[in-house]
């Protein structure tokens, strides 16, 4: 119990500590059962106690004159020891004061004995036919409560008075010691409540604000603050704020060392300030803001390992009053446990924010391997090459779309399945289980049928290593190279054909101008070997002439006309002269229209164009026959045809019988020699001249190649 | 005295190339002339030439073929076969000797080298009957 609390005898009022309600018994049992009226009445008048027999009494004595004197009482003048004692009729009025911690009480007592015989006074005056107001005076005169009674029974009063309020101090006393056993009770479990919460939330606002609240309650506070230090702008915040002003007050900031906080927290030291009217350190502004009249303040500061980080505090005591010293301890040991709970929170505040980043970063690290699973997974689909993964036990992990069809199965079901069940050649198998054993890659080649073609694929094989550099798995690629192999084929044949073709002139070049430096030839000889060469050579040219402009074409440079008049049967007699002799099994016929033409045209190329379809004609007539050359002119056009009677082209290959490099597959074509390049060339020599080609053929019966060029006359534009 | 001369069956589909072998040839040699595989062999088993030379490629039927069936038929399977061919590559000179050639000739061909070819293969044959005559007398 603190001693300080202790009431002392000149703080007490007594008539505030006056137990009424005793005191009202007494007086209702003496007017009751004793006819004594008693009234006591303290002298600032806030203690008046009257039981209504005093009231009647009270009445009776002012109904005469004389009476109304005795009741005009001068309170100033009734001495401790003073007493009036006034008989009037058959009542007695007696006045008494007493003095109790320093305040004097006036007890007044009246006994009104006689008002019954004051009735049977009336009737036996009646009866006795005597004056009543005689037989009255005389019963007046006579004295039926002696004084010496009157007292004595008053004293005894006076003293039950000072009784009541003796007992009503001590009960006070103990009263007020039992409060302030209540407060230290509250305040122990206030604090207890405050380390309960402390390690039951981590929340630190909600957890301020419930301490503050404790602190409001049993410190009987209006409201309660906590700010929190800024070091970095060196001012006060409101962390907490209880109170209807919550909103305002929290936008509000303290300078350091301004009003009683920022005072606080500058030293460090608790402060209790119990009028802030007269303290000059206390800041007007928040009041001003807020609209709340501060009038005390309790303020400590809130320490974390020594370092004041802010302060705690309380303001105003309910019903005025100011807060004690003690409940400055009170606040401090709250303060240090709102510390605790800052600092926790701080603390917990960073493991939730480490964690929280941690499960962030998880996240995202997660979301980014989903991404990038994802992207692999549809890399892996949209692959043009298949993909088959197993597992060590030989499984199937991984099928792409492509992998799906060249071994003809569904994804969904491949999966998990045994590689045997997937893959039937078993040398592929073995390929997979070779790479896990010996951990490095192996390439193969194989073929598999799909649709009612024969694709070729370039296999890789490789072991899937893990973390631990073991071997998980086996992947393999398998890579469509059908159109490339088809390519490389195409490109080698035509390699071997140009090697051919070239050498093939070569060949009687070499071999006749050989014999005429060896030999003594005759000059007949000289002159037919001499003829064989020039035509092997011009030969010889064209076929190099077309391999450039194929390589031209090929390059996007195409080609360009040389255009001149030409007289077309001229230049058809000329080819027709080149031909006529080239074969001892062909008999070449030339129609030509009885009236030639002269028009715009690149002469070599056109040439070009005629030698290239006479030596297929004669190429591809291996048996012999007529070739027929024949041209014609119409209004617009003229015509050339040439025909011959030998292989034929089946249907399929016509439409691409002028593609570059195109060959018609067949033995009897293969023992032929040619280039492929021939048709194409021509055809664009005549796409040139803005003209077409044509070919009819019918298998084995012959063919015939029929193409027109514009007539451009001289003085025309070709394009005009 | 024309008797005496040995027999050669060339054939070529290329009629420059038929007229230069004839010319190279035909000086020394008795040349009888085919323009492709299968009249070589008709001619071949009319003649039955001491030496056959065969283009490669060649329509109807090509040199390689030829010379398999002429090694095959026992008429004309002792003839010597020389392969004239454009193609200078390994493969296709293998193929050559599978088919049973005896040698070959790479187009352009110097006449001079061919007719060294020629009595090359002659000299060996000539070796070969002596030796077989040796044998008979030992």
């Amino acid at each position: 119990m603190a001693e300080d609390n202790f009431p002392k005898q000149t703080t007490i009022d007594s008539s505030k500590l006056f137990n009424i309600r005793v005191w009202e018994g007494i007086q209702y049992k003496f007017a009751k059962d004793l006819g004594i009226a008693i009234k006591v009445m303290s002298e600032d008048g806030k203690i008046n106690t009257e039981e209504s027999n005093f009231s009647d009494f009270y009445n009776i004595l002012t109904s005469t004159e004389e009476g109304k004197k005795l009741c005009e009482i001068n309170h100033e003048n009734i001495d401790k020891e003073a007493r009036f004692i006034t008989l009037y009729a058959d009542c007695v009025y007696y006045c008494a004061s007493t003095y109790f911690y320093g305040k004097k009480f006036n007890i007044f007592v009246g006994i009104k004995e006689r008002v019954s015989n004051d009735l049977l006074v009336k009737q036996l005056a009646e009866k006795a036919g005597v004056d009543y107001a005689e037989l009255f005076a005389a019963y007046k005169s006579q004295t039926v409560f002696s004084d010496e009674r009157l007292i004595n029974i008053a004293d005894l009063i006076v003293d039950l008075f000072n009784i009541v309020i003796e007992l009503s101090v001590q009960e006070y006393i103990t009263h007020m010691a039992n409060k302030e056993k209540e407060e230290e009770i509250a305040k122990m479990s206030a604090l207890m409540e405050a380390s309960i919460i402390i390690n039951s939330t981590r929340n630190l606002d909600q957890l301020l604000k419930i301490i503050m609240q404790s602190a409001e309650k049993v410190m009987q506070a209006e409201v309660s603050s906590v700010f929190l230090i800024d070091s970095e702008r060196n001012e006060l915040f409101f962390e907490v704020a209880t109170g209807p002003k919550e909103d305002v007050v929290k936008k509000i900031r303290l300078k350091m060392g301004e009003g009683i906080a920022g005072w606080v927290a500058y030293t460090g030291e608790s402060l209790l300030v119990p009028d802030v009217s007269q303290d000059p350190r206390f800041a007007r502004r928040v009041d001003e803001q807020t609209q709340f009249i501060t009038r005390s303040v309790i303020c400590v500061p809130l320490k974390v390992r020594n370092q004041t980080i802010g302060v705690v505090q309380v303001l105003n005591k309910i019903g005025g009053g100011s807060f004690s010293k003690t409940e400055i301890k009170f606040l401090e040991a709250l303060a240090s446990q709102a510390a605790i709970a800052i600092e926790n929170a701080n603390l917990y505040e960073h493991l939730e924010e480490r964690a929280e980043q941690l499960n962030k970063d998880l996240k995202n690290a997660n979301m980014n391997l989903s991404i990038e699973k994802l992207r692999i997974e549809s890399i892996v689909q949209s692959m043009e090459d298949a993909v088959l993964a197993v597992n060590s036990e030989k499984k199937i992990v991984k099928v792409n779309r492509v992998a799906e069809r060249i071994f003809s199965i569904d994804g969904g079901r491949a999966e998990g399945r045994p590689l045997e069940d997937v893959v039937k050649i078993r040398d592929l198998r073995d390929n997979f289980t070779t790479v896990l054993a010996v951990k490095s890659i192996t390439k193969t080649e194989v073929k598999f049928q799909m649709g009612n073609k024969e694709h070729i694929f370039a296999a890789v094989f490789a072991p899937i290593i893990d973390e631990k550099n073991e071997a998980a798995g086996s992947v393999a690629v398998f890579r469509d190279i059908t159109e490339i192999k088809e390519l490389d084929k195409m490109k080698s044949e035509f390699l071997n054909m140009v090697s051919h073709e070239l050498r093939t002139p070569l060949t009687p070049i070499q071999a006749y101008s050989e014999l005429m430096m060896v030999r003594n030839v005759d000059n007949e000889k000289v002159k037919k070997y001499a003829d064989i060469i020039n035509r092997e050579t011009q030969r010889l040219g064209a076929l190099i002439g077309d391999l450039l402009d194929l390589s031209r074409i090929d390059a996007g440079k195409g080609l360009s006309l040389a255009l001149e008049p030409v007289d077309m049967n001229e230049l058809m007699l000329t080819v027709y002269e080149t031909f006529k002799n080239a074969s001892t099994r062909h008999k070449i016929i030339l129609t030509l229209p009885e009236k030639s033409e002269i028009i715009l045209v690149d002469k070599n190329k056109i040439i070009q164009v005629m030698t290239n379809l006479l030596s297929n004609a004669l190429k591809y007539s291996p048996d012999g026959g007529e070739i027929t050359i024949k041209t014609w002119f119409d209004d617009k056009m003229f015509y050339g045809s040439v025909k011959d009677q030998g292989l034929g082209i089946a249907e399929e290959d016509l439409t691409r019988i002028f593609e570059k490099f195109f060959r018609v597959e067949s033995e009897k074509v293969k023992k032929i020699g040619g280039t492929g390049i021939g048709l194409p060339i021509v055809k664009y020599i005549l796409e040139l001249h803005n003209g077409s080609i044509k070919v009819f053929s019918e298998f084995n019966k012959g063919s015939e190649f029929v193409f027109n060029i514009p007539k451009v006359k001289p003085q025309e534009d070709l394009n005009g | 005295m024309a008797d005496l001369k040995k027999k050669i069956v060339v054939a070529d589909d290329e009629p420059f190339i038929l007229s230069a072998l004839q010319d190279t040839l035909s000086d020394s040699y008795s040349v009888t002339t085919a323009s492709n595989g299968a009249e070589a062999i008709k001619v071949a088993q009319r003649v039955m030439p001491d030496l056959i030379i065969l283009d490669v490629m060649m329509p109807e039927m090509d040199g390689l073929d030829a010379c398999k069936n002429l090694k095959r038929d026992k008429l004309t399977s002792t003839i010597p076969v020389i392969l004239l061919t454009a193609k200078g590559q390994i493969t296709d000179i293998e193929k050559g000797f599978k088919s049973g050639a005896d040698a070959y000739v790479v187009k352009p061909f110097s006449p001079a080298r061919l007719i060294e070819k020629v009595e090359e293969i002659f000299e060996k044959v000539e070796m070969r009957k002596k030796i077989m005559e040796d044998k008979k007398k030992a």
